[in-house]
């Protein structure tokens, strides 16, 4: 069925009214109020979309209330989802063939920090390491809120795409952090001392756990960030 | 007691099976085939239906695709290797229970 411009309006008005402001939801919510509709102007030819969605749709959601529900809900289960993705593309590294790969990157880095003996070295590949992502998925993001602007679909975010974005600008302030604790430590514990700055393997490893975040992070986006919307 | 309480239980059960049945499926049309099927006996909230297709697809066990259709998205769900499987257990489990809910409810039978 093809939709007036006023019937559309009233759903994305109905949508935005319940604070249904993410792709994922908005997009099967729309198809489900249209489809429903369809079905239902078979019996009633003279329905009107209005008094469909108030009087029949908004009930079987439960109210505003089971709206509200359904996102709640919703979000939780990305936040998980994109959670548990994280953690098993991390995990991947050390699983078959890559086991091979990251082991070669950690010897790699291993030999660079016992020939170079530089620390310039290991902060300007941890920093490289955690600023890669980000600034990949701030293109990305970009992309998306251009596809959005262009297409102007009635909703301004896409849930999945948020929470890849936090754990990534995360790394920033988690950088911050992990220096500051890190000088911190310099000045008050001369074994510390020693170790972060004469021993390769330590340094090698915080190498490595920084390559570890900034692979998992760019393969998370590659499959899961939304950069285009779906078109005809 | 009304059947959608008794339903609530069962739903993950009921959508594996019918995405068993039927290669892909979006939430409108899993509402109406169960009210097709038990010829309106039975009824699924869609407050009820999206948490639970949502959580299943978070679990790994259905897949997603979207596809446009008269200038709308629509998601269509699908059973994924796990979910297939998962599909299987669910049933026999359910199967079971009534088995054993039967017998309960209707001693007699269970003796014959």
């Amino acid at each position: 069925m093809k939709l007036s411009q006023e019937q559309h309006e009233q759903i994305v008005f109905h949508l935005q009214h319940l604070d249904i402001d993410s792709q994922e939801l908005f997009e099967e919510f729309y198809d489900h109020i249209v489809s429903s509709y369809e079905k239902h102007l078979q019996v009633n030819p003279d329905l009107s979309l209005k008094s469909h969605i108030w009087d029949y749709l908004q009930p079987e959601f439960g109210g505003v209330g089971g709206f509200k529900d359904v996102i709640k809900k919703h979000e939780k289960t990305i936040a998980w989802n994109v959670s548990k993705k994280i953690v098993i593309t991390a995990l991947s590294a050390f699983k078959g063939k890559n086991l091979l790969y990251s082991a070669g990157v950690f010897l790699s880095t291993w030999g660079l920090m016992a020939t170079s003996k530089n620390l310039t070295v290991m902060v300007g590949l941890i920093i490289a390491c955690f600023c890669i992502p980000m600034t990949i998925v701030i293109k990305k993001h970009y992309q998306f809120k251009k596809s959005l602007r262009e297409s102007n679909p009635g909703y301004y975010r896409n849930l999945r795409n948020g929470t890849i974005m936090l754990y990534t600008t995360l790394s920033l302030s988690t950088l911050y952090n992990l220096g500051h604790l890190v000088s911190k430590s310099l000045d008050s514990h001369a074994g510390f001392n020693h170790l972060y700055t004469q021993t390769a393997l330590f340094q090698a490893t915080l190498i490595g756990l920084a390559i570890l975040y900034c692979y998992t992070m760019l393969t998370v986006m590659k499959h899961d960030f939304k950069t285009k919307l779906l078109t005809t | 007691m009304s059947s959608s309480k008794l339903l609530k239980g069962s739903l993950a059960t009921i959508i594996l099976k019918l995405l068993e049945e039927n290669e892909k499926m979006y939430g409108y049309e899993i509402t109406q085939r169960v009210k097709e099927i038990t010829a309106g006996e039975f009824k699924i909230t869609e407050g009820a239906l999206y948490p639970s297709l949502h959580k299943l697809e978070a679990e790994g066990l259905l897949s997603t695709e979207t596809q446009m259709v008269e200038n709308r998205v629509r998601k269509y769900y699908s059973l994924t290797k796990e979910g297939n499987a998962e599909a299987h257990t669910k049933v026999a489990e359910l199967e079971d229970f009534l088995v054993n809910l039967q017998k309960l409810l209707n001693p007699k039978l269970g003796l014959g």
